[in-house]
């Protein structure tokens, strides 16, 4: 019993970190345009608690964030939570099966996921026609911009970790 | 490149369902937004959810910036205040004088028996909650929503009367405004001082940067740097609303038409407060 409370207490939090986050890029960060580029720390978040806590757990959260991201007007819609969650599935699996679960791990995973999902929506928005090739420039710059915050996000997930263990 | 044990691994009956679900839900969102005319439920819900949240975040945000414009731009903020003090000086002059020419003007309107302009608009005041982080879309949500009256297809503009956008999304207590810089948005306007006509649309430049273009200008039109772009009024908008100014002309990639870059009447990234016109007369 006490272990189950454990459990849904973590992911609580685990919650409420997305909304921070979620919050954070698109309220205080919303508008702001680094040398063009903006912040992108939804990927960094799902990559984060995905590597803490395996695939399928962290695949699940990967699919509640994309679906929550999706409903509340994000960029991409379906096509970011598909990626989300296979961003998830991957950084999960990835950490079970060869990488231990360390800071430099997070940023390995979150800069992987950077670059799947805005990777991906680049040439999702490029197939279509809405951006041009030369938009890709702004790809490193904003992968750059956006890997300070993964220390914070991956501090803040493990000591929800440390809570639900 | 993976051994079977590896692959099963991986794809245990657990993440097959995440897949699949996600697959579903990225199908069902996507057919959603296509064939529903309004906001779709689970877009509401989790928006309603949200707003009370963004409201909160935008309000200390806003609290915080002007604390840190307060503690660091001081001393520019004083150097500004006297610059404006002196150009307060000048301008209380040509009020004295405008103030005769306005009313030859008032007099000259009675006799028209021209009405004040835009008597009719019924406007409804929303702060900006938070910005579509995209680095492809221009975008921000607003604090008010179908409670206050608003619908899709309502236009926001500026306390000065300037486009900022058309409300495109809305929810029980948000709604979504995409920008006149937004690439989606087209907006049919003319030159005001020419009277030429096109349609003004957002469009991303090679260098990634993101311009306001009039398009589809005859070629035969004689077009001015500096002069006013104005909406030629729709079901969506009233006419006579500004758009931006002119800043270069060129023929465009069919060569046979023009188009004019302007720069927007209003400076989005700066905007705080917008105003949804909710009624006009659509003459």
């Amino acid at each position: 019993m006490r272990d189950k409370y454990k459990n849904a207490l973590m992911w609580a939090l685990y919650a409420l970190l997305f909304l921070f986050v979620l919050l954070l890029q698109s309220v205080v960060f919303g508008r702001a345009r680094f040398w063009g580029a903006k912040l992108s720390l939804i990927p960094v978040a799902v990559a984060c608690v995905a590597m803490l806590n395996g695939a399928e757990n962290g695949g699940a959260f990967g699919l509640a964030a994309g679906t929550v991201w999706c409903l509340a007007g994000g960029d991409g819609g379906g096509v970011t939570l598909m990626l989300l969650t296979g961003c998830a599935l991957l950084s999960g699996w990835l950490c079970d099966r060869y990488l231990t679960r360390r800071l430099l791990s997070a940023a390995m995973m979150s800069l992987l996921s950077l670059f799947i999902v805005q990777g991906a929506l680049f040439a999702f928005k490029y197939y279509l026609g809405t951006v041009g090739a030369s938009a890709l420039r702004l790809l490193p710059l904003q992968l750059l911009l956006s890997m300070p915050a993964c220390p914070l996000i991956y501090w803040a997930a493990w000591g929800i970790r440390k809570v639900g263990t | 490149m993976w051994g079977d044990g590896l692959k099963k691994r991986f794809w245990s009956p657990k993440v097959k369902a995440i897949v699949i679900i996600a697959v579903v839900l990225a199908v069902l969102t996507m057919v959603a937004a296509a064939v529903s005319s309004g906001t779709p439920f689970g877009e509401n819900l989790v928006g309603t959810l949200l707003s009370p949240f963004r409201a909160g975040v935008a309000a200390i945000d806003r609290q915080a910036e002007r604390y840190y414009n307060y503690l660091f731009s001081y001393e520019s903020l004083q150097a500004e205040n006297a610059e404006l003090q002196k150009k307060v000086l000048s301008m209380e002059e040509d009020v004295r004088s405008a103030e005769t020419y306005q009313r030859e003007n008032e007099r000259l309107r009675t006799l028209l028996k021209l009405t004040e302009e835009h008597e009719d608009y019924v406007l409804v005041s929303a702060y900006i909650t938070s910005w579509n982080s995209s680095e492809y879309k221009s975008a921000f949500t607003i604090g008010k929503g179908r409670n206050s009256g608003l619908t899709e297809g309502m236009c926001a503009i500026t306390e000065n009367g300037q486009v900022v956008g058309l409300v495109t999304d809305v929810g029980a207590n948000w709604a979504t405004v995409t920008t006149v810089m937004d690439a989606s948005l087209e907006i049919s306007a003319s030159i005001s001082s020419s009277g030429y006509t096109g349609v003004v649309q957002g469009t991303f430049l090679p260098d990634n940067t993101n311009v306001l273009r009039m398009n589809y200008l005859n070629t035969d039109a004689v077009v001015k740097n500096s002069d006013q772009v104005v909406t030629t009024g729709s079901t969506l908008y009233p006419r006579g609303l500004l758009l931006g100014y002119i800043t270069n002309v060129s023929i465009d990639e069919t060569g046979v038409a023009k188009y004019a870059t302007l720069e927007p009447s209003c400076e989005l990234g700066k905007l705080e407060q917008i105003f949804i016109i909710t009624q006009y007369a659509n003459n």
